[in-house]
């Protein structure tokens, strides 16, 4: 199993927000770190199959993501920004995520109650969507994500909201479902990644300037510094 | 089946679905009852005092003073009728039609053939000169029937936007279909029908409310970078999308219509359903239809709209990124066909190609029905209504068409 990007770009009118892009994702955690700008919301998406890129492609399993069956129902994304219809309560929501993910109705029931204790939404299981909190809708966006037990989870800044403690929770729950699967995580903060991330791959200005395993960085937010160094001393 | 379930309950569990199906419930129950409550008869009681009687008990006092008229309008019929006129009026020297006449005398005596001579005054007035029944001639009567045809060509050729011969000659064609002799069954109004088409007005109008707002919303929320990445979050989101949101309006405004037009019959009387359309309207209507018939065919006429109008809504939707928008611009082509009907003074191609084209005030289905309406193409003449209800049908399938592609081909930028 493998996701892969070849020459993957995408240009808004004269900016060119991802510029020709290479990379093979095998399964574990990969990191995509990079500043607020950097175009890692437009790759997410690119690789979420939701923005066609202007040149170039995604292929998982040596196939083109796009109107593949396959892909869409092997994958789960959160997107940077989320609101939920503000008349669903958490477990209609998961319902209608689950039906449309084609969750079996049978394993629907048991994966949403099991998400919902992992991330410690029980308690607000008939609660409308608005009236939670930023973190807990948060962890909706990443429940609705896992529903399906996708082989490829795109989290873009799933971190963002959550405080300490919910972070650390977080952390471990990937850590805990990352075998076998193929997680990409967009963040800005470097210790989201640090310790997790099999690989961290570093953005800036649309490209993917280096990606490191977990072996190659002792520091990871060193190196991030360092790399921005580079450009200033340029 | 069950995406179609989760998204029906979507929206029966959305607070908009919910006050709009309760409006839609409530209201045009409402409007059934203002019809009826509009109604009045006065009346004098056994010490000569008037009576003022209103809404239902004025609708049965009606119908009570004229059961004698209600019948089949034979040539016999129509020329007792104007000869009663004429002898009321030489024995009091009052017109028996006009307002001064004595009331006990009117309810007794004018009121039964007040139909049949409303009917003899239209066919032999011309548009300059209204006939004087006191002075007209029984044995004119002889060739009711053929007169009224004549009337049609004359209304026809006296109009500028119809003296086209492929018009005249398809009017008189469909003239041709219409069963005679007409048939009085005095009671329901042409106010009532007003109703119908407000109420059918209305029901549009919260379609549009509960339709236009649907895909922006996902798309200015973010909700739909998560929907879309789903397995059925494309082609089949939007079609079972599209297919729940047509469930709802059609299930909410055959309620709503059904409720209307049940309380309008009831208050009325589904025997007064008998009359023939052209007894309510104009003697040289076209439908060949009693009021039933005509109650029928406005109802589904507003639900064809209603889905041609819930298509477009939905197509705007899928096509713009705020549901504000959306909105104000699903509402402005619904009341559109109102306005450019009243600047332009008559039907014409562009408007009939709105898709709201038969909802509105003077422009809605039931005035082009009951109107000589049609249009020319080259030298072809096609009836108004005919091309409303077929223009609904093409569009319906035309905006979801262009739903589909435009939500699957959305992309998510913001």
């Amino acid at each position: 199993m493998e996701l892969e990007m070849i020459n993957l770009s995408k240009r808004f009118g004269k900016k060119e927000a991802v510029k020709c892009t290479n990379a093979r994702l095998t399964p574990g955690i990969w990191g995509l770190l990079g500043a607020n700008g950097a175009g890692k919301t437009t790759m997410m998406r690119m690789m979420a199959g939701i923005l066609d890129p202007s040149n170039g492609q995604v292929t998982y399993c040596g196939k083109d993501i796009r109107n593949n069956s396959l892909y869409r129902s092997a994958f789960g994304f959160l997107p940077q920004e989320i609101q939920f219809s503000k008349d669903l309560a958490v477990i209609d929501y998961l319902n209608y995520v689950a039906a449309l993910k084609n969750v079996p109705p049978k394993l629907t029931k048991t994966r949403i109650d099991n998400l919902l204790s992992i991330l410690t939404l029980e308690d607000v299981r008939k609660k409308k969507i608005v009236k939670l909190s930023g973190g807990m809708k948060r962890r909706v966006g990443i429940a609705q994500a896992m529903l399906n037990d996708p082989s490829v989870l795109i989290l873009d800044e799933p971190t963002a909201g959550l405080d300490p403690g919910e972070r650390i929770r977080f952390r471990n729950f990937l850590s805990a479902n990352s075998s076998e699967k193929i997680i990409i995580l967009s963040t800005h903060i470097v210790s989201d990644l640090e310790d997790i991330a099999d690989n961290v791959m570093i953005m800036k200005d649309g490209e993917l300037n280096r990606t490191v395993s977990k072996n190659e960085y002792d520091d990871l937010e060193k190196l991030y510094i360092s790399i921005f160094m580079e450009e200033i001393n340029k | 089946m069950r995406l179609y379930a989760q998204e029906i309950k979507r929206i029966l569990k959305s607070t908009r679905g919910k006050v709009v199906i309760l409006l839609a419930l409530i209201v045009p129950i409402l409007m059934a009852l203002l019809a009826s409550e509009f109604n009045d008869a006065n009346y004098l009681d056994t010490n000569g005092d008037i009576v003022s009687l209103h809404g239902r008990s004025a609708i049965l006092f009606i119908k009570e003073n004229s059961a004698e008229g209600n019948g089949k309008v034979t040539v016999d019929r129509l020329k007792d009728a104007l000869l009663k006129y004429q002898s009321l009026y030489e024995e009091y020297g009052i017109d028996p039609l006009g307002n001064e006449y004595p009331l006990d005398l009117y309810w007794k005596e004018v009121q039964p053939i007040r139909p049949l001579l409303r009917m003899i005054t239209q066919t032999y007035s011309t548009q300059k000169e209204n006939i004087d029944l006191r002075n007209m001639s029984v044995d004119t009567l002889d060739s009711f029937y053929e007169d009224v045809k004549d009337r049609l060509i004359y209304a026809m050729e006296s109009d500028q936007e119809l003296q086209y011969p492929a018009i005249i000659s398809k009017a008189q064609q469909m003239f041709q279909k219409v069963n005679i002799p007409f048939y009085v069954s005095h009671g329901y109004t042409r106010d009532a029908f007003d109703y119908i088409e407000f109420a059918i007005l209305f029901l549009v109008i919260l379609s549009v409310i509960l339709a236009a707002p649907v895909f922006s919303e996902r798309y200015s929320s973010g909700e739909d970078s998560v929907l879309r990445c789903t397995l059925f979050g494309r082609g089949q989101l939007v079609r079972i999308t599209v297919l729940a949101e047509l469930t709802i309006v059609t299930v909410m405004y055959f309620i709503g219509i059904g409720s209307h037009l049940l309380i309008s019959d009831m208050m009325f009387g589904t025997d007064t359903l008998k009359e023939s359309a052209q007894v309510l309207y104009t003697v040289y209507s076209l439908p060949n239809m009693n009021l039933l018939e005509l109650q029928i065919v406005l109802a589904l006429a507003g639900w064809l709209c209603c889905m041609a109008v819930t298509a477009m809504s939905l197509c705007i939707s899928a096509l713009l990124t705020e549901s504000s928008t959306s909105m104000t611009l699903s509402l402005l082509i619904v009341i559109l066909p109102t306005l450019l009907y009243s600047i332009s003074g008559g039907a014409n191609w562009l408007l009939a190609l709105l898709p709201s084209a038969s909802v509105g005030l003077s422009n809605n289905m039931l005035m082009s029905l009951v109107d000589l309406r049609f249009l020319i193409l080259g030298d072809k003449a096609f009836w108004y209504p005919a091309i409303l209800v077929c223009n609904a049908i093409v569009e319906f399938f035309l905006f979801v068409g262009i739903t589909h592609l435009a939500y699957s081909r959305h992309q998510v930028t913001k």
